[in-house]
């Protein structure tokens, strides 16, 4: 009986196991590491543009306040160590 | 930015009661930890030979964390920049709507007419947030700050520097 509800439930051209043989993980396996490092060097692009916008934004509108100096060191260090990882897992991943 | 007169003199800056932005901070510390919770629901998407490809999902997941941190620095900066700087004779209002939108506008306080502030629900009577408005004489906006932080010495601060003005400008007037 449950059976008959997949095969009814499932497109034909996926034939009937098409949930069970479905897999994310090689779907991503197949895409070429390039691809990746591509996604990288944009997010550290846009990362580093927002990074500048933000700092911009607290120097010239902050009243040089103490609380301000300290949230830029600490989204600073945030986004560095973030990206960092990051790159490293694309790197073990690759390797 | 904007600048204070040299016989000027600033008296205190007001910003929003941090409760609202400690509350998004929390719900960004709640959306981090969403992804576990993911993998266990759709682990059957995810199975795999391959132990390579759990170094692909931190990469996403590193990539995920990069962009909440930078969102909740964002919300930061809105928190931070959006306020009010009373002086001995004008209010500023600075609001930032987003990063590359803000309104400066200021009100003399001789022309103020009416301070009212409204306190809604449990969590801002509890932890003493409220809106606070301000009427001025003509046809000038109304001045409002929202989830201020203890509204109701706002309003006394503002009211006592208003009846200063006052005074000072009779004073003026009197003099021969």
């Amino acid at each position: 009986m449950q059976e008959n509800i997949m095969n009814i439930n499932t497109p034909e051209m996926f034939g009937s196991g098409f949930m069970i043989d479905f897999s994310l993980s090689d779907i991503l396996l197949s895409i070429p590491a390039e691809i990746w490092w591509i996604i990288f060097f944009v997010a550290i692009l846009l990362f580093g543009i927002l990074t500048i916008v933000l700092i911009y934004h607290w120097n010239k509108y902050s009243f040089h306040s103490p609380a301000i100096y300290i949230t830029q060191i600490i989204y600073i260090i945030g986004i560095i160590a973030v990206m960092v990882l990051a790159g490293s897992m694309l790197l073990i991943y690759n390797s | 930015m904007f600048k204070i007169d040299e016989n000027e003199k600033l008296i205190k800056v007001y910003r929003k009661h941090p409760f609202y932005i400690t509350l998004e901070f929390v719900i960004l510390g709640i959306v981090a930890i969403l992804p576990f919770f993911f993998l266990s629901f759709f682990n059957f998407l995810l199975k795999t030979n391959s132990l390579k490809v759990v170094y692909l999902y931190m990469f996403f997941y590193f990539i995920f964390l990069a962009i909440l941190w930078a969102v909740a620095f964002v919300s930061w900066t809105n928190y931070y920049l959006d306020m009010w700087v009373l002086t001995d004779k004008r209010l500023i209002s600075v609001d930032q709507k987003g990063l590359f939108s803000r309104e400066i506008s200021s009100l003399r306080l001789d022309r103020i007419q009416d301070v009212k502030v409204e306190v809604h629900g449990f969590i801002d009577t509890f932890l003493h947030i409220g809106s606070v408005h301000i009427q001025t004489a003509g046809a000038e906006k109304e001045f409002v700050m929202h989830n201020a932080k203890s509204p109701n010495q706002i309003r006394e601060k503002i009211l006592y520097l208003h009846n200063n003005q006052i005074e000072a400008i009779k004073t003026v007037r009197l003099q021969p």
